[in-house]
Formats: structure tokens, C-alpha cells, sequence
């Protein structure tokens, strides 16, 4: 009787752990399917985007996207066989847009938020867009900050390479002169005359005066700011299908194209 | 004491000393907390007694990060400030109140000698439906909003100059995701100001700043800031505030730029102004509670940090000699906790480790008479 009875509550049990299994199973099969399956059944991925910030993405008079991003977009949607729909949404509105479904991910010179990584998932980085060190190109040396100790380093007025010179001056006692100016263009160019023996600025910005200018980076970018692309957490197989193509572009040249041909004229 | 006693007096010292030792480890573990005193009353030395910041402690946990932001404030030669009080955690059960935080903020900002205005929204949970933002709010909670900043207002008086009803009401994002609704806001508003003036007489309320903004008839993602503001006096709004905040952001355009009804630029303000004293309101003050410039590198709506520096000091002088309405400036956002990573770290005057922009050093210069550092003349 006592065997029956183990046998019976064994049993049950049993099937109680299957069904929840199953039960986790079709719940997990769903939402991977989801956003992936939408947007194959709608044939069309929804891209939230604030096309406010040239060269990565803007608008023009007749309503067109361009950019570096929408380029980005552009190529995914291709891979995937579907057409492309851009979402013009402020910044400030980005992340609600994707969390209420309104579009399938966020593709918009967004930097990595660690802040937000229970909110969302983000893809590998694209693009690094953190501060960089520039000197003449007849500098063959130059590889860091320390390697310029008692120099002159331009900077534009009040941007994040002002401040960042200054914490580095300051922090590593490298006893700079950190030379502010109105413009950008006015510090490379003061670069190139010689008087001054490197300039600090963004990398988008860097590689405009770089197409310009004969300058080169110096070493490693000074800070880490990567671009990234966001979904929500229940869409691993888009998240999957992203990352799959990007590593595909990282590695044949895609992505560097992609820099020169829009942040490089 | 017997011998049935003796072991258990003895396990309990054993235990008592292992719980000290336990203590003590802890405390040597634990990261050391900076001691926080309110000092003596600080006075706010500034030539312009309009310029203010829009503070931004909602999420800041360290006490003397909160005292240093408003020492820096002052330092500035800011007296005004203007800070997000958040309904959600300051009533996070229906009726059950807690001000430990926000009567922490506000005694450090007194002792700095600076005036407060407090903007009041996100909604708890519990006064909203499941699967909607904090910024969704219906009809049937608004009497729970009222008797929140009713409540606020009693606990503040005298020590807060006023209350902001709600933030830019005429953004579907910022209510709710929902398409604005100017009536609706206008109710807000009514019930909120009988309810505050029923518990602080003198408590002024201010109706919410809009997001200036020329979004198109119809837009599912805002209404025309004059048309809002016009269709809020339609639906009765005259009566229940007592001063306008105003948001002033110059975005692209310098801040002299003239007001226009197809331009969205710091003087915008001026055509609100005009339809507060079409509707009757002359005798109201208009207070600049969010505005500025951006200086973020890609933006298209942002400028360069130099422009933005000239703009800035430009702004908070053209208030001081032409706006005679106007009772403050108080422009965004003084320093976030964290950098946000996004443009919004572009509109700070500190770093999040306080270290002042040029922009936060020039307006020290400026406010105290002193000569500028960068700039070659003044503005």
C-alpha cells in the first residue's frame, strides 16, 4: 500500500516538474519567436532611431534618412530579407518606444548604459566614439599621453577632450599646457603649424579632421565610448541575428567602410 | 547563580562576543561614511538675483554630494534652484508619507541660502493600471495627486517658494503616452491648487512648463506649447495657478533670436507671456524652471561649447535688464549623479565628480563681476 502510495505521489511529481518544463519551454519558445517572428511576418524591421545627430542619422527636406546608421540599418534589413521602416523618435523617447513595442530595436549612436541592462539587451559594440589622441603625422612616436609630458595640447573650448586633458594633466602630473580654442578646425590647424604637439577630441570628430588634416591617432582612444544596438530582453534570436551580422562586418571591413564613406568626407 | 544556569550564561557571553567581533568586522568593512553637517546660513553673493539651476538629486544617494551640489550652486552666484520630487517615493503606499529625503534636500538648499521650487509628478504604482508609465495618471487618481502636493506643500511651508504641477503636460510621452490633453491638465491643475491652498495659503503653485514645441495638429507626439497653454485658459486654468513655468531652451539659436510662432528658441517665452496677459494675468510672474543650451558634439540641435557659453550669459542677462515678469532663470541641469552617456550630459555645468565646465567658471565670473577666464569679452 505505502509503495503504491510513493509510487502515485512520485508520479505526480513527475509530471508536475514535466509540465512546468513544458510550461517554461513554450513560454521561452514564444518570446524568442516574438520580435524575430513580427518582424519576418510583417516584413519589415522597425527601427527606432532620433535622427537628430549627423553623421550618424538625420532627415532631410523631403522626410529621407541618412547616415551612418540608417547605412547600418539598411544593410541589416537586407540581410534578413525584409524592408526597413525608420522611427523618428526624440532621444528622451527612445527607450520607451522600444520597451511598449513600437519599433524592434534602437539603432542611434547609443552608447552602452550599463544602467540599463536589466531594461534592455544590447548588441556588441559597433563603433568606438571615445576621446582619442591626435598628433602630426610627422610624429612617428607619440603612442600616449605620458609620451607628451611638458607638451602643448589643443583642445576645443569647453568639449569633453578640454576636460578630459585637464583630469589627465592634472591625475598623471604630466604638466601640460592644455590650450583651448573656439573651433576644432582653429586647434588642428594649430596642430599642424607646430604649435602645439597634439589635440584631444572625439573619435567621430577625429576621423573629419583626420580626412583633413595630416594627423594620425596616437595609441589607444583615451576613454571607451562603444555604439551599441538595443532590443528588449525577450528577443535573444533578434539579439542573436544582430550580433551574428555585426561580427560578420567587423570582420570583412564593412563597418570601417561604413566610417569612411560617413564620417569621413 | 545555580548550576542549571551557568551554561546558558555562558553560551550567551560567547555569543554576545562573537556578535561584537562580528560588529566590529563589519564596521572595519564597511566604506566609511562621510560625517554631513549643516553648517551656518549661507548667502548667495551674485549680481544677477535671477540666475538658478535646475538641480537634478532625484537619484543621487550621497548626502554630501547633495550639500556640495548646493555649495557649488551658490558659489556659482545662483539663488534659485528648481528639483524633481518624485510622488512615487515620497508616498510609496497610499497615505503613508516620507519627507526623510526630501527634508534632507531641502535643509541642505536653505542652508545655502538658496529658494526652492519643487516639480511634482511620477505617479506610484499603485495609483496607476499595470503596464503603464509613471507618467500616466487618470482622471479618477487625480484627487490622490491633489492631496499629495497638498500634503507636500503643508510639510514645506516656508521653507519651499512654490510647486510645479506636473512637467510638460503637452508631450504625449510625458503624459503617459496618451495624446495631451489640456483640458484634462487644466483639472489637474484645479484640483491640485484647491487642495494646496486649502493646507499652505501661501504656498504659490505654478502650472507646468511646457516643451516648446511646434508639433503639428494631430501629433501623436505633442501639441504646440501656445496652443496648449492658449487651450488651457479655454478650459478655466486662469484661476488655479499663480505663476507660469516656462521652459527656455535656445537649442540652435543664439539668446537673443527673436520670438516667433514657427521658431522654437530661448524668447519663445515671450509669446506665452503675451497670451498670459491676453487672458488677464499681467500680475502673474513667469519662472524659468528648465531652458538652456546643449553642447554635445552631434546634436542638431546642440551648439558649441564656446557659443553655448556666450548664449548662457547672455540669457540669464537679457531676463535681468528686459524681462521685468520674470522671477528667476533657472536653466538645465546643474550636474547629474552618473554621466548619462547621452546628450543630456551636455547640458551640465559640472562633471558628476564636480568638476566645473568653462561654462560653470564663467558664470561664477560673470555673477560676481569678475574678469572671464575664456572668454576675450563679455557677451
Amino acid at each position: 500500500m505505502v509503495g503504491r502510495r510513493r509510487f502515485l505521489w512520485g508520479g505526480a511529481v513527475a509530471l508536475a516538474l514535466m509540465a512546468l518544463g513544458a510550461l517554461l519551454w513554450t513560454r521561452q519558445g514564444h518570446q524568442r519567436r516574438e520580435t524575430w517572428d513580427r518582424i519576418q511576418a510583417r516584413g519589415a524591421l522597425r527601427v527606432g532611431m532620433d535622427a537628430s545627430y549627423p553623421p550618424f542619422e538625420w532627415v532631410d527636406e523631403a522626410g529621407a534618412f541618412h547616415g551612418y546608421d540608417v547605412a547600418l540599418g539598411r544593410a541589416l534589413a537586407a540581410r534578413w530579407g525584409v524592408e526597413i521602416e525608420f522611427i523618428n523618435i526624440h532621444f528622451d523617447g527612445l527607450y520607451d518606444a522600444l520597451y511598449t513595442g513600437r519599433v524592434d530595436l534602437l539603432l542611434s549612436a547609443l552608447p552602452y548604459d550599463r544602467m540599463l541592462t536589466r531594461d534592455v539587451r544590447y548588441s556588441q559594440a559597433y563603433f568606438a566614439a571615445g576621446q582619442v589622441l591626435l598628433v602630426p603625422t610627422a610624429d612617428e612616436t607619440t603612442a600616449s599621453p605620458a609620451d607628451l609630458r611638458g607638451g602643448t595640447v589643443a583642445v576645443e573650448l569647453g568639449a569633453t577632450g578640454h576636460q578630459l586633458a585637464r583630469s589627465l594633466d592634472r591625475d598623471r602630473a604630466l604638466a601640460w599646457e592644455v590650450t583651448p580654442f573656439r573651433e576644432l578646425d582653429e586647434a588642428a590647424r594649430t596642430l599642424v603649424a607646430g604649435e602645439a604637439d597634439a589635440l584631444i577630441c572625439d573619435r567621430v570628430s577625429a576621423l573629419a579632421l583626420l580626412a583633413a588634416y595630416p594627423l594620425r591617432v596616437a595609441g589607444e582612444p583615451l576613454t571607451d565610448e562603444p555604439f551599441v544596438i538595443a532590443v528588449r530582453p525577450e528577443a535573444p534570436r533578434l539579439l542573436g541575428e544582430v550580433d551574428a551580422a555585426l561580427a560578420a562586418w567587423q570582420a570583412d571591413g564593412m563597418l570601417e567602410h561604413l566610417a569612411q564613406e560617413w564620417l569621413a568626407p | 547563580m545555580t548550576r542549571q544556569a551557568w551554561p546558558f550564561v555562558s553560551v550567551a557571553r560567547a555569543l554576545g562576543r562573537a556578535a561584537l567581533l562580528l560588529a566590529a568586522a563589519w564596521s572595519l568593512s564597511a566604506p566609511p561614511q562621510r560625517l554631513v553637517v549643516i553648517g551656518p546660513p549661507q548667502a548667495v553673493e551674485t549680481r544677477n538675483p535671477k540666475m538658478g539651476v535646475h538641480t537634478r538629486l532625484t537619484d543621487e544617494v550621497e548626502e554630501w554630494k547633495i550639500q556640495r551640489t548646493f555649495e557649488m550652486v551658490r558659489e556659482m552666484g545662483a539663488p534659485w534652484v528648481v528639483e524633481y520630487f518624485p510622488w512615487a517615493y515620497h508616498e510609496p503606499r497610499p497615505g503613508r508619507y516620507d519627507w526623510r529625503r526630501a527634508d534632507m534636500i531641502i535643509e541642505h538648499a536653505r542652508a545655502q541660502g538658496l529658494t526652492v521650487l519643487a516639480r511634482i509628478d511620477f505617479v506610484p504604482e499603485w495609483a496607476r493600471p499595470a503596464e503603464t508609465t509613471f507618467r500616466y495618471l487618470d482622471p479618477e487618481h487625480y484627487g490622490d495627486y491633489a492631496r499629495f502636493v497638498a500634503a507636500f506643500a503643508a510639510h514645506f511651508a516656508g521653507r519651499v517658494e512654490g510647486i510645479i504641477i506636473w512637467n510638460e503636460p503637452n508631450l504625449s510621452f510625458e503624459w503617459g503616452y496618451r495624446l495631451p490633453d489640456p483640458a484634462a491638465y487644466t483639472e489637474l491643475l484645479r484640483q491640485s491648487y484647491l487642495a494646496i491652498k486649502a493646507a499652505a495659503p501661501e504656498m504659490r503653485v505654478l502650472a507646468a512648463g511646457l516643451a516648446p514645441t511646434m508639433a503639428p495638429p494631430g501629433s501623436e507626439w505633442g501639441m504646440d506649447d501656445l496652443l496648449y497653454l492658449e487651450a488651457m485658459y479655454v478650459a478655466g486654468a486662469g484661476d488655479y495657478f499663480d505663476g507660469l513655468a516656462m521652459h527656455a531652451y535656445g537649442f540652435a539659436l543664439p539668446h537673443d533670436d527673436p520670438p516667433a510662432r514657427d521658431q522654437v528658441n530661448f524668447r519663445r517665452v515671450e509669446l506665452l507671456r503675451e497670451i498670459m496677459v491676453a487672458h488677464g494675468d499681467a500680475h502673474k510672474p513667469g519662472y524659468i524652471t528648465e531652458g538652456g543650451w546643449n553642447d554635445h558634439p552631434r546634436w542638431a540641435k546642440a551648439v558649441r561649447p564656446y557659443q553655448r557659453l556666450l548664449y548662457t550669459i547672455g540669457a540669464y542677462e537679457l531676463a535681468l535688464e528686459q524681462w521685468d515678469w520674470c522671477q528667476a532663470v533657472a536653466l538645465w541641469a546643474f550636474r547629474y549623479p552618473w554621466d548619462q552617456r547621452t546628450y543630456q550630459d551636455y547640458y551640465a555645468f559640472v562633471t558628476p565628480d564636480f568638476v566645473p565646465k568653462p561654462l560653470y567658471t564663467e558664470l561664477a565670473n560673470y555673477a560676481h563681476g569678475r574678469p572671464y577666464e575664456y572668454l576675450e569679452e563679455a557677451p
